[in-house]
């Protein structure tokens, strides 16, 4: 069981998507800053598809996380899980088998921060700030921010002098230019799942 | 220069790496756009940097000491009260030009480098100086082109602006590498005829070239040719701060706790 299913049988699409987000941070592709705003950094490559997603643009981790969730195919997870016996459907959905408690049971010991994430949540997130900002999210607006200059994207000629003017503007240019994640360091082990509660939209 | 302007190596903090400058290794101190602030709230993450003692330096890229007309009173109060809610010890801005007529040229424009425009901006120095609690720097801009009726070098210009007013000195090496590129002003003549002496601190920052033109972006890895303007500075004087400028494209935590680590080298404070 990989780390997207492991996830997924312990809480569902929105746990997956909890995992990659938090992988991806932790492995400094995406770049949290105050505010909960992740940015993808330079040249960050996606390994799948669902990374992809993560690192497609900058926006509010609420968006983000949203955005990723819904790129989660519950359809495909549930159908590894219960080829490979883990998981049945039961009467209130989704849930794991005898194999599958085992399995995630083994999970739980292995020593990778974003695995424990998977099984057990954002309780499970080492960084304090990282835990802090995917706690808050759910239920944050999101806030405009004020003084962001561009996100992402390619670099442009003569940024170094572009808005320079702009009195509360976005100007990056800060040296009168010419023509022109986050270290989070998760630790080890973090919280343990359980062992496979059912899933299927739970919470991350 | 006093040792409260002994910065040590920093990094111009920016919205998007709040919680990077926080966290990365080695940073003496930072330096934020002053139009980005809003003084009476100051971002979490500056307040978190200051109240570990970190120097934090307002840099104004509006003000418009270059400008034919006095500096705007609204600006400096503004400049004056980032600085007095940062607890900066000093305050830098561009020597540019960046406003007339009630037009904004949107960039950081070359001053014209005659005597008469130096008496105008003598006393435009003079006027943001008494109107900042703290003393100001003036950085010198990467010029898209000269004045034609240009009297003084870029470095005797300043050298005498500097006589005259005692203003210090941000110096941009980059923009002097721009400057070499673009305009064939050699930069180690710059240095060599600069008042180091009132050197406040460095600028270092990458840019690439397209089509023999140097674009002092912001955005990219500093080039090994900037890093050699910045050890013949340093072989002149120790400048007491060096910052490193990234302004868009962000790279990974790693990478730029390794530029950090690369100015480090060659200013003499690291392996």
């Amino acid at each position: 069981m990989d780390r997207n299913d492991a996830a997924y049988l312990s809480g569902g699409r929105r746990r997956v998507a909890l995992a990659v987000l938090v992988g991806l941070i932790q492995d400094g592709r995406l770049r949290l800053s105050r505010g909960s705003w992740l940015m993808p950094v330079s040249g960050a490559v996606a390994r799948d598809p669902i990374e992809r997603l993560a690192l497609e643009r900058a926006d509010h981790l609420h968006a983000i996380w949203r955005r990723v969730e819904q790129g989660v195919s519950a359809r495909a997870a549930e159908a590894r899980l219960r080829e490979q016996g883990l998981a049945v459907r039961g009467l209130f959905g989704l849930r794991a088998t005898d194999s599958g408690r085992s399995a995630l049971a083994l999970l739980v010991q292995t020593a990778d921060p974003v695995m424990a994430v998977a099984l057990g949540g954002i309780p499970a997130i080492v960084d304090p700030e990282v835990r802090l900002a995917f706690t808050t999210a759910t239920a944050a607006r999101v806030p405009r921010r004020v003084g962001r200059v561009r996100t992402g994207g390619r670099p442009r000629a003569g940024r170094g002098s572009g808005s320079a003017t702009g009195c509360g503007g976005g100007c990056g240019g800060s040296s009168g230019g010419s023509s022109g994640g986050s270290s989070c360091g998760s630790g080890g082990g973090g919280g343990g799942c359980g062992g496979g509660g059912g899933c299927g939209g739970g919470g991350a | 220069m006093g040792d409260f302007l002994r910065l040590g190596v920093g990094i111009g903090w920016r919205a998007e790496i709040d919680l990077t400058v926080e966290r990365l290794p080695g940073v003496d101190f930072a330096e934020v756009v002053a139009e980005h602030l809003h003084p009476p709230h100051l971002p979490e993450s500056l307040q978190v940097l200051r109240s570990r003692g970190l120097p934090v330096v307002p840099h104004g890229v509006s003000l418009g000491v270059g400008d034919a007309a006095r500096p705007s009173a609204v600006r400096l109060a503004h400049l004056a009260a980032c600085a007095e809610a940062l607890g900066s010890p000093l305050v830098s801005e561009h020597l540019a030009f960046v406003r007339a007529g009630g037009l904004e040229a949107g960039h950081l424009l070359p001053v014209p480098r005659t005597r008469e425009a130096l008496g105008v901006i003598v006393e435009n120095v003079r006027q943001a100086q008494d109107s900042l609690p703290v003393p100001l720097a003036l950085e010198n801009v990467a010029a898209l082109f000269g004045w034609p009726e240009d009297e003084l070098t870029d470095a005797q210009f300043l050298t005498e602006l500097v006589e005259r007013t005692d203003v210090l000195l941000l110096i941009d090496v980059a923009n002097l590498y721009t400057n070499q590129v673009n305009l064939g002003l050699s930069a180690l003549d710059a240095l060599d005829d600069l008042p180091l002496e009132r050197l406040a601190y460095v600028h270092v920052a990458g840019g690439e070239e397209h089509a023999g033109i140097w674009h002092d972006t912001h955005t990219h890895a500093v080039p090994e040719p900037v890093l050699e303007v910045l050890a013949e500075l340093c072989a002149r004087t120790s400048p007491p701060g060096v910052l490193l400028e990234w302004d868009d494209d962000y790279p990974s935590d790693a990478a730029l706790a390794a530029e950090l680590g690369r100015i480090r080298k060659v200013v003499g404070h690291g392996p």
